[in-house]
Parts: C-alpha cells; sequence; structure tokens
C-alpha cells in the first residue's frame, strides 16, 4: 500500500481565484453544467454555487457585511470531497462501487456504479451527485490518475498560492498545526485545523480554518449516516410486535372457530 | 450576513421521483396483505381461510411491479444484477452496512414465499390443479411446514415493510434523519392498506360474513395506530417537522393522508352503514389513497429544496 495522501486546504492563503476549480475541469474533462441547471447568483461572485457532477471542486465566497455594509470580511473555500476516513458514500454504496485505493482515497468505479443516488444522502458533505450524461455517481478522485504516475492533483498544482498543499497526511497536518500557532499569534482566535481524527475519523483532504465551522458551511460534528441504523431498527422490531399483535387481537376469536372446526372435524371422524 | 445557508444547502437530494414512492407504496401493501393472510391462515377457521386466501394472490404481483420499479429508477438499469452480484471479484453482493443492500434481498426472499403463497391460493381457488403443485402448497400451508413457511414469510414481509423506512433513515436529509419512526409509519401504512384491499378482494358471501367482520376490525386497529404514530412522528421530527408538515406536502398530509386517509375511514368503520353498502369499499379506497399520498409526503417534502431535487 502506498502512502496515506491528501490535501491541506489554508484557507488563509486562498485568494478566490478559482484556478484549481478550472484545473479540475480541464484534466478530467468535466463538462459544463447542463443549460437548465445553469443559474445567475446574484447575490454572490460565487457562480457555481454547489459541488455536483460537473465540479467537483468549488471555491465557496462567504462574504460576510455588516447592517450598513461599511465594513466587510469574505472568506474563501476550496471546497472538494474530503475522503473520509469514514466515508459514508462507501458506507451506504449497495454495490461496493466506491472503494478505497492504495492512496488511502475514495475513489467511484464507474463500471459497477449503478446509480441508486443512497450516497448521495450518505455524504455530509453534499459533495456526490450522480451525472445526467454518464449516468453514475461523481466526484473528485483526488487525481487518482495522476497520483498513479507520480504527480499531485492538478488543483493542487494549479494553485498560485499554495493554500491547496499535497502530501502525507501526517506531514500535512504538522504543517497545519505549525501554521495554525502562527496565525493564532498574529490574533486570528478562531483559527482551527477542521478533519483531524474526531471528524469522521480524519479526513484525507482536511481545513486550516479562520472561523468557526459553520461559518463555511461545514458541518460542525457530522456522522455516518448508519448512526441511525440500529435506532431505526430498533423501532422497526417494536412497529412488527405491535402490529402483530393487534392484528391477532383482531382475528383473536378466529382461533375458538378454528378449534370448533378441529372439534367438529373429531366429532365427526369418531 | 453568509447570502448562501451553506450548511443547509450543501446537502443534496437523491432526486428520488415516482418510481421510488409506488415501490415503497406498493411493497407495503404486498407485505401487508401477505402478513394479514398468513395470520388468518395460522389462527382461522376452514370456511373464513376460504377468504383470506384471497390476500395471498397479491404479493407476487406486486413484488415484481416493485422490482421493476427499483430497476427503472436507477441511472444505469442494465446494471441491476450488480445490486446481488459483485462481478469485480465474482461473489453475492450483500452489505449488512447499507439497509439498499439488505432490501434487494429482503425482496427476493419475500417473493419466494410470495410465490408459493400465490400458488397455493390458486390450489385452492381450484385454478391449479396438478397434483405434485398441490401437494407442494398444501405442505407449505397446510401441512408440516405450514407454521415455519408462513412464519418465515411473515418476517420477510415485516423486513420488506419496514426498510424501506430503514434506509430514509439512515441518510443525512434531516427530514428522513430526524425520526425513528418512519419504518413504524410504513409498516402500519402498508398493514392497513393490505387489508383494505383485501377487503376489496372479498366477495359478498354468507360464509365470509365473519371473515370480514374481522378483517374490518383489524383494519380499524391498524388505522387508528397509523394515526398514533403519524402524529408522534411528525413531532418528533421537532424544528424539521415543516418538512412533511407545512406547504403542499402539509396540506396533503393533514388533508389527504390524516383527513381523507385516516379520519374518514375511522368514521365509516364506525358508521357501517353511512353509505350503505358501498361503506366498505369507500373506506378501503380511502385507506388505500392515504397509503400513497403518505409516501409521497414522506420521500418528497423532505427532499425538497436540496440541491437536485
Amino acid at each position: 500500500m502506498a502512502e496515506r495522501v491528501g490535501m491541506l486546504i489554508d484557507t488563509s492563503t486562498c485568494i478566490g481565484c478559482k484556478a484549481c476549480g478550472v484545473a479540475c475541469k480541464e484534466w478530467n474533462e468535466l463538462p459544463m453544467a447542463p443549460e437548465d441547471k445553469v443559474e445567475f447568483k446574484g447575490l454572490s461572485y460565487d457562480n457555481q454555487g454547489h459541488l455536483s457532477d460537473t465540479n467537483w471542486r468549488h471555491v465557496k465566497f462567504i462574504e460576510q457585511f455588516n447592517e450598513d455594509r461599511s465594513d466587510s470580511r469574505w472568506l474563501f473555500l476550496s471546497d472538494s470531497c474530503k475522503h473520509c476516513q469514514q466515508a459514508g458514500c462507501m458506507e451506504v454504496c449497495p454495490t461496493n462501487a466506491i472503494i478505497r485505493t492504495e492512496f488511502d482515497t475514495v475513489f467511484i468505479d464507474h463500471d459497477t456504479c449503478i446509480g441508486c443516488r443512497y450516497c448521495v444522502t450518505g455524504c455530509p458533505f453534499g459533495v456526490i451527485q450522480v451525472s445526467d450524461i454518464k449516468g453514475t455517481a461523481q466526484k473528485c478522485t483526488l487525481c487518482y490518475d495522476r497520483l498513479q504516475v507520480g504527480e499531485q492533483p492538478a488543483c493542487a498544482q494549479a494553485c498560485p498560492t499554495d493554500c491547496i498543499e499535497f502530501g502525507e497526511v501526517d506531514s500535512l497536518m504538522k504543517l497545519a498545526e505549525g501554521r495554525e500557532k502562527l496565525l493564532k499569534s498574529q490574533g486570528y482566535d478562531n483559527v482551527r485545523i477542521y478533519g483531524k481524527s474526531d471528524i469522521l475519523g480524519g479526513l484525507n483532504v482536511f481545513y486550516l480554518l479562520l472561523d468557526k465551522p459553520d461559518v463555511y458551511g461545514l458541518p460542525e460534528n457530522p456522522q455516518l449516516p448508519q448512526k441511525n441504523m440500529m435506532k431505526s431498527y430498533t423501532f422497526s422490531i417494536a412497529g412488527m410486535v405491535a402490529t402483530g399483535v393487534l392484528a391477532l387481537l383482531a382475528f383473536r376469536s378466529r382461533r375458538m372457530s378454528h378449534k370448533a372446526d378441529a372439534d367438529q372435524d373429531q366429532d365427526k371422524a369418531v | 450576513m453568509n447570502p448562501y445557508d451553506y450548511f443547509t444547502h450543501q446537502l443534496n437530494s437523491p432526486s428520488w421521483h415516482w418510481e421510488i414512492i409506488w415501490y415503497f407504496f406498493v411493497a407495503g401493501i404486498a407485505a401487508g396483505s401477505y402478513i394479514t393472510a398468513s395470520i388468518a391462515q395460522l389462527t382461522g377457521s376452514k370456511a373464513e381461510t376460504g377468504g383470506s386466501v384471497r390476500g395471498y394472490l397479491l404479493g407476487l404481483p406486486l413484488v415484481m411491479i416493485g422490482g421493476f420499479l427499483l430497476i427503472i429508477d436507477l441511472d444505469r438499469p442494465e446494471r441491476f444484477l450488480h445490486m446481488l452480484w459483485y462481478f469485480p471479484q465474482n461473489i453475492p453482493m450483500f452489505k449488512a452496512s447499507t439497509p439498499m443492500s439488505l432490501g434487494g434481498w429482503a425482496l427476493g426472499v419475500f417473493g419466494m414465499f410470495a410465490a408459493f403463497s400465490f400458488l397455493y391460493a390458486l390450489v385452492r381457488m381450484e385454478k391449479v390443479t396438478t397434483p405434485v403443485l398441490v401437494k407442494f402448497a398444501n405442505a407449505l400451508h397446510e401441512g408440516p411446514f405450514a407454521k415455519v413457511n408462513l412464519i418465515l414469510g411473515m418476517l420477510a414481509a415485516f423486513y420488506l415493510a419496514t426498510y424501506t423506512g430503514v434506509l430514509a433513515n439512515t441518510s443525512h436529509l434531516p427530514g428522513w434523519a430526524a425520526s425513528p419512526l418512519i419504518p413504524v409509519l410504513f409498516l402500519v401504512s402498508g398493514m392497513s392498506a393490505g387489508m383494505a384491499v383485501m377487503v376489496l378482494m372479498t366477495p359478498k358471501k354468507n360464509e365470509l360474513e365473519e371473515y370480514m367482520h374481522k378483517l374490518e376490525r383489524a383494519d380499524t386497529y391498524m388505522i387508528l395506530f397509523e394515526l398514533v404514530v403519524l402524529v408522534t412522528f411528525v413531532a418528533s421530527l421537532g424544528r424539521w417537522w415543516y418538512t412533511v408538515g407545512s406547504g403542499l406536502y402539509g396540506t396533503l398530509l393533514w388533508v389527504v393522508v390524516v383527513g381523507l386517509g385516516l379520519l374518514v375511514p375511522l368514521a365509516m368503520k364506525w358508521k357501517p352503514n353511512l353509505l350503505g353498502q358501498r361503506t366498505a369499499v369507500v373506506s378501503s379506497i380511502l385507506v388505500i389513497i392515504g397509503g400513497y399520498f403518505l409516501r409521497y409526503v414522506v420521500i418528497l417534502g423532505p427532499q425538497s429544496g436540496y440541491n437536485g431535487f
């Protein structure tokens, strides 16, 4: 097995140029969104709006203004699949089409995917969408084809500020911790790393954030969708018992008639 | 202010539409009618079983329709066998961590039991007279294997009726994930709708009067239980109650599902001569319509507003 690789997205150095998104589109030959899905987003410089089957990388623009718009803050986050250690999409996929590669990344096998769309609901980050053209689930592969020949992902190579750092996850984490300390010493009190082992066992693509995760639209404490499953099965069993008992109660006197039938049959036999 | 509510809107909708709603609906009726007919078979008198055996006629065709709906819902329907067989390693595809995988198998297993009972119903109705088939069907329903066959079949039916709710629960859409009562709701609704279809299938005969009376009583219990579960379900959604309880979906839920699908049939059970001889028929049709719209609301409501819906 090759080393566990991933990316550190340092939002403190992102300038929102979207070169990463362009590089991703070009390398992966992603088409533009179908005409009916193109929409104008007049409230923001964000012209993608969302990760999708045709946008595997999306730069979030968090544009914050005070009431009279005299003060403002722009935050950027280059978003993509996080290649989670505990990947909800992989857990719910009924055909094992979502697999873990030798680089410890999460990859969709397009020859096995049936387009059931269950993985879409399994991802807490809204990463996956099924392509209307190919009929299979689509998301960032961390440029698996480039990794196989020793290259870094296209987005990381294109990033002009090195906000996207590619490498071995443990080394990247040390780098992130160093930057976190530096930023704190410069007065960025809310700076934090998002994606250590407390988040779904660790994210291979993790973030250095300047504010709380929900400011960036990231869930504070994402869980595997299976956290609901056992409770759901327990309630199912209770439901089975309750409906079974109710049905039996409704038919209860039939047992008496059944007995009467048997007695009658016995009498006849005698 | 952030112009986008990124937290909620970053989730994607799976875009499950009419095929899934109809599949959940027919699977519920298939399971509900099979369970009811089996309980009647295990506890009933011979005369009454003559009526309840008609319930066995529903399971197999509905499972086949359900399977077809599931296949056409896929974006790559030609690959549906990947649900059951993992071709890269040539091994069966079985994955306990995903209700969809278990559900695929449950559909097949229930289909087998439903096929046995379908054959038995045809035998009882003298539509099949081939001795081997008659012997086989009778052995599984009246002979020494009857209890084992029917109890295992009921377990498969129970799973089929509930796993659809577990499937919705095992997701990140808040309206699906917030309450573990969806499987119970689908089960009870499937039972009441299944019983309603059985009421419609039962001919007016003197010897079946007692059976009809008890079937309607069972349906009344299910409707009452469904009402309790439904109200508890909406309350248990907490701040996500609006996904099913307001707007268009709320109107459908409160007017069509609760009003027309549960309360009006209950009133008709209470006053069985309200519409003369047609009361039972109208009441059953309303229960079935309510069962369909319950799934319509629970499947579509929580998806609406999310990217891809």
